[in-house]
């Protein structure tokens, strides 16, 4: 049986909230108690900072009536006091889960919200979905500036500019995908600055979204998409400006032709159905993703079979009309060195 | 019987905004030029200017070619344009995001190259930089005026992204063809 708990922490900096709100959203995964990031002071449990004055009148409120208030403080460091339960500075998050833990543990049972009776797994494609969840979570601190640190790859995200820079030293390592593995599995954020002269390269969130759901989507549509059947574009993803590739061209003239199933571009594009699949995740991160219609709305039977798009005459007017002509031009610009292969 | 088929592709845009550039960055031998002594300097600084237009082409071996035509960009070339512009499959409309209104810019293109646009296809390549323009805002306001066309960041001084460019009239035509809406 899962439970659920809220948490707050009304008092402390964005940034802080931000950090405890990412890592209460990865022990969401991984754990039986579902704790929640609220902006509610009456939630059971709340972060204090003992060096804020909000934050000491809160618990010498709390202390005077001897605790009996539903709620549990946890405080954050340097600050410690006896018998309350410390999560100290910086953060790390098997720390945090330990003295949520504790809090809950603390907690009377009517504090205790029964949240779900389900099995909890994880899809590999759940990493995509949940390292956008924690960039999304980023933008709504406009003042957060953290070094998202991780191996010999540092990045930097800087919200107010809604850029990630990558340090020189990362440039070569493919860093996006390792950058949300690293941001899902282990997250460290270190107040920071970068050394002077080190960050170079300044992409934008979207960027930063595509190149995810290009790593990341492992042939599965987002949950939020997975039951549709027909997808359309309502403009044309910038390909140059998101590090896409040439090939995505022929999906998104597809798609803003007409409205097609999966099948229907693969068939089309003759590319992976993996590759279509990351193509549409890509959109839908970036909002370009117009109609996506789910299949009891939708008549996909009578779509599917329609003629207007068969392999049968894709092949034949690739042998006779404009397409054959378009693949030799293509072979001769070197087109196809840059393609993704079908 | 002349079985050779030519695709014709028209490179737009405004004085200085690198349509002789992009040919050249293409095409298999150096572009034909009619370039002149630029007398417009309040526009731009460049030293010459194309009055009539550009080429530059691609050719296949078995004969077939694409040919690229770039007009010119003072406006008072503009009869050139619709005379270009017949047989066209498609239009790269070049902008300048350093002027000081691209959106108009491209509007004045995308007007005067609707009828090519609406035929064929149609990319948007956005250069240099402007405070506000985005690729982003230059799609939109293209959808605004019923132009549901790409737009891409490029550098035309980059072949790559010249190709991009041709890159996106191509899967235009090609998905248009696949769909059985337009190009046979």
């Amino acid at each position: 049986m899962t439970t659920k708990i809220m948490v707050t922490a009304n008092a402390l900096p964005a940034s802080e909230r931000l950090l405890l709100s990412m890592f209460i959203l990865l022990m969401a995964l991984e754990s039986d108690t579902q704790f929640e990031f609220v902006n509610d002071p009456n939630a059971p449990i709340v972060f204090l900072d003992l060096q804020l004055a909000a934050d000491q009148t809160w618990l010498a409120n709390w202390q005077a009536r001897g605790g009996f208030t539903n709620q549990v403080p946890i405080c954050c460091g340097p600050v410690r006091q006896a018998a309350l339960i410390t999560l100290a500075r910086p953060f790390q998050l098997a720390q945090l889960r330990e003295a949520l833990t504790a809090g809950r543990d603390q907690l009377p049972k009517a504090r205790l919200i029964q949240a779900s009776n389900q099995p909890r797994t994880v899809a590999p494609h759940r990493l995509l979905e949940r390292t956008v969840q924690l960039i999304g979570e980023s933008e709504k601190f406009l003042d957060w500036r953290q070094i998202v640190g991780f191996d010999d790859l540092p990045i930097v995200l800087f919200a107010r500019e809604q850029k990630a820079y990558a340090m020189p030293s990362a440039k070569y390592l493919s860093p996006w995908s390792r950058l949300a593995l690293a941001l899902v599995a282990d997250l460290r954020l270190e107040r920071a600055e970068p050394p002077p002269g080190t960050v170079t390269d300044a992409v934008s969130y979207s960027f930063l979204k595509w190149q995810m759901a290009m790593s990341l989507s492992h042939g599965m549509l987002l949950s939020d998409i997975a039951n549709c059947q027909i997808f359309s574009l309502s403009y044309w993803p910038d390909i140059s400006a998101l590090g896409g590739n040439p090939a995505h061209l022929r999906i998104s003239a597809l798609l803003m032709r007409r409205p097609c199933t999966l099948k229907q571009i693969v068939m089309a594009t003759t590319l992976t159905p993996e590759n279509v699949i990351a193509f549409i995740n890509g959109c839908y991160l970036i909002g370009c993703l117009a109609a996506a219609k789910s299949a009891e709305k939708t008549p996909a039977e009578v779509i599917l079979t329609t003629p207007k798009i068969s392999s049968q005459r894709l092949s034949s007017s690739t042998n006779k009309g404009f397409l054959g002509m378009l693949g030799k031009l293509r072979a001769a610009l070197n087109f196809g060195q840059r393609d993704i292969s079908a | 019987v002349n079985t050779r088929r030519e695709i014709k592709i028209i490179i737009t845009g405004t004085m200085g905004s690198g349509k002789t550039t992009a040919i050249a960055a293409v095409s298999d031998a150096p572009p034909v030029s009619t370039e002149a002594t630029n007398t417009d300097l309040a526009r731009h600084t460049k030293a010459t200017t194309t009055v009539a237009m550009d080429y530059g082409e691609v050719l296949l071996a078995d004969g077939d070619r694409l040919r690229l035509y770039g007009t010119p960009g003072q406006g008072r070339f503009n009869f050139m344009w619709e005379i270009l512009g017949k047989g066209a499959l498609g239009v790269v409309i070049l902008v300048d995001l350093s002027r000081p209104d691209p959106v108009a810019d491209m509007g004045e293109y995308l007007t005067d190259f609707a009828n090519v646009i609406r035929a064929g296809s149609a990319v948007i390549g956005a250069g240099r930089e402007h405070p506000s323009v985005t690729t982003t805002v230059l799609a939109k306001a293209a959808a605004q005026m019923g132009f549901a066309v790409p737009v891409f960041s490029v550098d035309v001084r980059r072949r790559e992204d010249v190709l991009l460019l041709l890159e996106a009239l191509f899967s235009q035509i090609e998905m248009a063809a696949v769909t059985d809406e337009g190009i046979e």
